[in-house]
Order: structure tokens, then C-alpha cells, then sequence
């Protein structure tokens, strides 16, 4: 399943917040890359300050517009709207000259910065530019992205943004663009989304929804992450002997515990049926931050030694 | 760890504003505290702007009112003697606040009619970025004028970072100050020098060039007859600053134990520090930080008589309280750190992983009373 996502083009991963969606972003770039592909981590954010917890998870020096170099085939980059707008105001401008003028008037910079939804085309645009460019040999320079989105909300708000905008400005240079880059994301062999979701009723109902909004917006969604999944100690023998044992104890904590992992169970079970989509489950981990990511995408990384024992199996 | 002091922020002040990262638990936090408040007398607010599902049901509550909405005294007090305290709860819509806004500010209903109605406005209120900021810190505001209530809990939007309430206003003044709105309108001013005609004609050929001509025309149509509403909205950003950092406010940052959401929270207390307003400490939600984590299994022990599964299962039991242990005393070392840099009267309280108990009121009374015990 992994090796059919490092051979698209683009893999959004989406998700609440809380639900591990960042982490899950660097631990599949970081697995990518080291299934060795040269992979592109960039951060799409709305609010482009403070700190970039992406960054910090992949231990990214220099957090800006900039692609930087984290690890061999592992690059990062936070998207700006300022950079989408100049790429997007050099291309379409008959002269560069225009486009540094209208970059260096005050108003429109301003106009940029806050009208509507133009900031979010911003960072759409410097994504796609940066999907687009190539090598002197025509390869592409970043044959896989991988993209945090922002929190659902927004996520969704940034999924409908090329049809609203293509329903308001169907022609011009803008209308162009757009009808491009709706194309490259709706199509299902270049672009894969990917669902965080947790093994609680909250989420998984959440997740739901976004899967139909998805659908809707016609993006592929490929893939469910139900993440933080508590180990089950119980066969069904043993579950059921533990809930005699309760019921004739009395008050004990064990319910809690049996009840954490009855609602984990139900959730995982509801995700299945009702996603029309592969679920992949993650274990929960007691690591937090970079050693969570790094351990997650150990877990997506096939083992060598493992591979060459069996391969060494009569 | 410090309840007491959390429930003397609840007596003392009259706003408390939640912060961190999404996905938290800052609009539940935000509702306990509430209950908690309204419980121990004062009149309570709790402001929140899109909400879980899950907690309007606890509530009581519509999916979103133009209004507050009472929560029933006999649900407030279901457990425990009744007092003078009340709990109104506002879930925010941020399209209502905005339009409200609009015939606030327009020099007539028609015109301000027409500005509702017009294409992009649609476009605007939903997706330019500030709208849900500019709706919570313009109804909290509002609410801090009318001195109806005595304590007002803020659950500060899904944003990533929360003190876009106080910046978004701001942005969305400058976007629609004079200047700018005066360079796309249709006609041309008098006024201005060369400077600014060039910077017209420079806006005039990106415009046609980058948006085509038809949909400029309507843009400047709009941008027209939105200009110059915004000038009343400035002001109340400057005062609604200053109250924030006023000894009657207190920020609480709201923080799970994963590591991105105590980045966050650093941060956010920097650029509360940065711009004066009042750190009051953190909630440590989500976390094992609570003393009533699985222990004893063996206690089932007594119980088994002989039965294999019985014995197995209580065998797993144990396994699970290692792990539940473990996380129990890694979340409290962290809660340790939190408190250990503290300003002098801030405070570090941990809430419980709620789980499914919050699908009743009751399961709010019980988060708030573990907060804030008085």
C-alpha cells in the first residue's frame, strides 16, 4: 500500500487537530525518502509565523520559503503566500518590470496579503510551482511532496478554494492555472490523500465527514491513518473472564482500562465499515515529537534484514 | 496540583481567555471552567466560535443561536445546593457576527443590504482569513461594554495561532482602509500625487492582466462599496487590547502532552509575554497526570478460583497498568517541568483524558470540579 503512495506525485496528508497529523506528514516524508525517493516536506499553512513544529519533527534548521536540504532526499520547505504571488504575478505579466512594480506597491501587496482567499492561493500556487519544476535532464527535481495540511477546516476551505475561485473568474490567467492545478489534485494516479484519524468516537465521526467532503470535491482519498491504536492484551476468552471478574469486585480501575479499549475497538471497527478507503493502523507509542516520527516511519519502511533473512530462507 | 488557585482566577477575574493549538481540548476546558465558575456564583459566559458536535449535545445547545443560551439551573445544579451563579454559553457564527457588523457600520440598511448581497461578499465571509477572529474578538468586546456578566471564558478559534483574534481585526482594517480601497475604485480621485496615480495605474493593468476584466470591474464594485465601513472596527481593536492586558484578564494555555503542542504553547507564551497581556499558567490536558490510573490488578486475583482465562486475564491487566503506570509518571514529570518556570502566580493544572465520559452534563461538573476544587 506504502510503495503505491511513494509513487504518486503528491500525498496531502489531512486530519482534526490533535490527531497526529504533523508527525504522521514527517514520518511518511521520512520513509519516502528513505525507500529512496527524493521527497519535498512542505508545510501549508495559513498563519506562516511562529514556530514550524513540521520543522522541529524533521529537525529542520532554516524554516521559510526556501527549500532546504534536511537529510540525503529529504528536503523541506514552509509555503508562503508572498512567494505564490510572485511566481504567479511573473508568469502571468506580459513584462517582469510589472510585476516587480505591482510587488512593490503598497496597496496591492496589501490587497494580496488580506483579500479574500488570495493568501490561500498564494500557497497553492507556490506548491504547484514547486511540483512543476524539473532538472536540466527534464526529470522532476521532487518526484514525491508531501504535504501537512492545515487543520480540517481549513484543510476543506483550501480543497474548494480552485472550484470557487474557477466559479467567480473563469477566464484570465488565474482561471487557467486554477483549472490546472484542480486537475493535477483530482487526479487519482498523481495525487493521494491521506486521513489521520484516532481511535475515539469524536474523530472517527470527524473523519467521516471529511471523507464525503472529499468525495464531493472529487480528491482522491487513498489511504486512512487510524493513529495512537492501544495495545489489546485480551484474547476473547480472557476479556470476557475479566468482565466477570469486575462485575463480582466492585468498583476497579480495570473497567476504565477494559472500557478505553472497548471504545478504541468500536471506533476502528466503524472507520472500516464506513471509509470507503484502505486503513492502515498505527500502534500508540509512548514517545512523543521526533522519536515518534522517527519511530512511525521505521514502521512504514519495509526492514532490510528482515527482507534478506527471508530471502535467505530455503 | 494548584486547583485552588484556578478556581481563584474563576472568582477574581472577569475575562479568561484559552489558548493553544487545535485539537487540545481548549473549547472543553473552556466549558468546564465555565460550569465550574457559574457553580461558585458568579454569571459566566462561555464564548466559543465552532465546537464539537459532541459538547453542544452536552450542553443542551443549538447547533448555533444568534444569541447566548441559558443553561437550565436545574442542570447546572443538578448535584449539589443551588446558588446565585448562571451559565449562559454562545456558540459564535461567525457569518451573523459579520453581517451584524455590516448594518452596524453602513450608513444605511440598504446599503448595507446591498453589500450583503453582493457576490463576494459570499466569497469574503467565507474564506477570508479573520473572519472567525474578528467574530469572537467583536462579541467579546461587545460583552466586556455591557458589564452584563461577571466573568467571560474566551475559547480563542481552531486557529493554529490563537492570538490571530487580536491581530485578524487589524488586518482585515488594513485590507479595507481608505487608501487601499480608494486605488481600486472605479473612478479616479482628485486627490493623490503622481505617486499615487502611478501606483493606480500600476494596480489598474495587474488587475485586467492577472484577474480579467469582467471580474475586476465587479471587484472594484465591491471593494467600493465596502471601503470606509471599517474605521469604527480599528478603534474597538485598541480597546479590546487593552482590556486583555488588564489585571481583570487572564490567558490559560490549554496543552496536551505531544510534543508539538507544547512547542506551540512556548510560543504562545512568549508572544503573550512580547505584547504584555497577562500569562495566568497551563492546563495540561489529555494527560495520565491524575493519581487513579490502573493499579492492583492482583486485587482481581482473589476472584479467579482456578479458571485459566481468568488468571490470563488478569496477567494482561497487569500489563496494561505497566503501561498506564509509565505514562502516568512520564505525564507528571512533564506537568513538573510546565510549573517548575512559572512567572510568580501562574499555575500548572493537569485534566483528566476525558474520553466518553463527557456526553453528559455531569461529566463537564465532574472535569471542572477536578480543575478547579475549591
Amino acid at each position: 500500500m506504502l510503495e503505491a503512495l511513494w509513487d504518486k506525485r503528491a500525498l496531502l496528508v489531512s486530519g482534526k487537530g490533535g490527531v497526529g497529523k504533523t508527525t504522521l506528514a514527517a514520518a511518511l516524508a521520512v520513509a519516502a525518502a528513505r525507500s529512496g525517493r527524493t521527497v519535498l516536506l512542505a508545510e501549508l499553512s495559513p498563519e506562516e509565523e511562529g514556530p514550524s513544529p513540521l520543522a522541529a519533527l524533521v529537525g529542520a534548521r532554516g524554516v521559510g520559503p526556501r527549500v532546504t536540504r534536511v537529510r540525503p532526499g529529504l528536503d523541506f520547505v514552509r509555503l508562503s503566500a508572498a512567494e505564490g504571488h510572485r511566481d504567479f504575478l511573473e508568469k502571468a505579466l506580459p513584462a517582469r518590470w510589472l510585476a516587480e512594480a505591482a510587488l512593490r506597491t503598497r496597496a496591492l501587496r496589501r490587497f494580496l496579503e488580506a483579500g479574500p482567499a488570495l493568501r490561500e492561493m498564494g500557497l497553492m500556487y507556490q506548491l504547484l510551482t514547486l511540483l512543476w519544476r524539473t532538472r536540466p535532464d527534464g526529470r522532476y527535481v521532487h518526484p514525491l511532496t508531501v504535504v501537512d495540511l492545515p487543520a480540517t477546516g481549513h484543510a476543506l476551505a483550501l480543497a474548494a478554494l480552485p472550484q470557487r475561485v474557477l466559479a467567480l473568474m473563469p477566464g484570465g490567467p488565474i482561471g487557467r492555472d486554477v483549472r490546472e492545478g484542480l486537475d493535477f489534485l483530482q487526479d487519482p494516479v498523481r495525487t493521494a490523500v491521506a486521513l489521520t484519524s484516532l481511535p475515539e468516537p469524536l474523530p472517527v465521526s470527524e473523519s467521516l465527514h471529511v471523507a464525503s467532503e472529499l468525495r464531493r470535491l472529487e480528491l482522491p482519498l487513498s489511504v486512512a491513518v487510524l493513529n495512537r491504536m492501544p495495545e489489546d492484551p485480551f484474547t476473547a476468552e480472557s476479556r470476557a473472564a475479566l468482565r466477570r471478574l469486575l462485575a463480582v469486585h466492585g468498583p476497579h480501575q480495570g473497567a476504565h482500562a477494559l472500557a478505553r479499549l472497548d471504545r478504541a475497538r468500536a471506533a476502528s471497527v466503524r472507520l472500516r465499515r464506513e471509509l470507503r478507503a484502505p486503513l492502515l493502523t498505527l500502534p500508540e507509542l509512548d514517545v512523543t515529537g521526533p522519536a515518534l516520527a522517527e519511530a512511525l516511519s521505521e514502521a512504514f519502511t519495509p526492514r532490510r534484514e528482515g527482507a534478506r533473512g527471508q530471502e535467505a530462507l530455503p | 496540583m494548584s486547583t485552588g488557585e484556578l478556581r481563584h482566577l474563576l472568582l477574581s477575574k472577569r475575562v479568561i481567555v484559552l489558548c493553544g493549538a487545535g485539537g487540545v481540548g481548549k473549547t472543553t476546558t473552556a466549558a468546564a471552567l465555565g460550569v465550574a465558575a457559574a457553580r461558585a456564583g458568579r454569571k459566566v459566559l462561555v464564548l466559543t466560535i465552532d465546537p464539537a458536535r459532541r459538547l453542544a449535545e452536552t450542553m443542551g445547545l443549538q447547533e448555533s443561536g444568534a444569541e447566548p443560551t441559558p443553561i437550565p439551573p436545574e442542570r447546572l445544579f443538578a448535584t449539589g445546593p443551588a446558588g446565585p451563579g448562571r451559565l449562559d454559553v454562545w456558540m459564535l457564527d461567525p457569518r451573523a457576527v459579520f453581517e451584524r457588523m455590516v448594518f452596524r457600520l453602513a450608513p444605511s440598511p440598504d446599503a448595507a443590504r446591498a453589500i450583503v448581497d453582493h457576490r463576494l461578499y459570499r466569497f469574503l465571509s467565507e474564506l477570508v482569513a479573520g473572519v472567525q477572529e474578528y467574530a469572537a474578538a467583536e462579541a467579546l468586546d461587545a460583552f466586556l461594554s455591557e458589564r452584563h456578566y461577571e466573568l467571560i471564558l474566551l475559547d480563542t478559534p481552531p486557529s493554529r495561532h490563537a492570538l490571530d483574534f487580536l491581530d485578524a481585526p487589524g488586518r482585515l482594517a488594513r485590507f479595507l482602509d481608505d487608501r487601499v480601497v480608494s486605488l481600486f475604485a472605479a473612478e479616479r480621485h482628485a486627490r493623490g500625487g503622481r505617486l499615487w496615480h502611478g501606483a493606480q495605474a500600476v494596480v489598474d493593468r495587474v488587475l485586467s492582466g492577472v484577474f480579467g476584466a469582467r471580474f475586476t470591474h465587479e471587484l472594484r464594485g465591491f471593494i467600493g462599496a465596502f471601503g470606509g465601513l471599517f474605521a469604527g472596527m480599528r478603534l474597538h481593536t485598541k480597546r479590546l487590547r487593552q482590556r486583555l492586558a488588564s489585571p481583570d484578564a487572564a490567558f490559560l494555555l490549554v496543552t496536551s502532552p505531544e510534543s508539538t503542542s507544547l512547542h506551540e504553547a512556548a510560543w504562545f507564551r512568549e508572544t503573550l509575554e512580547a505584547r504584555g497581556l497577562p500569562f495566568a499558567g497551563y492546563v495540561l490536558n489529555r494527560s495520565w497526570a491524575h493519581d487513579d490510573v490502573l493499579t492492583v490488578p492482583e486485587a482481581l486475583l482473589e476472584h479467579t478460583r482456578g479458571d485459566r482465562h481468568a488468571e490470563s486475564a488478569v496477567k494482561a491487566l497487569s500489563r496494561l497498568a505497566a503501561t498506564e503506570q509509565a505514562r502516568a509518571a512520564s505525564h507528571l514529570s512533564l506537568l513538573r517541568r510546565l510549573a517548575e518556570h512559572l512567572p510568580p502566580g501562574a499555575l500548572a493544572v493537569a485534566a483528566p483524558d476525558t474520553g466518553a465520559e463527557l456526553e453528559e452534563f455531569s461529566g463537564l461538573v465532574r472535569l471542572g470540579d477536578a480543575l478547579a476544587a475549591g
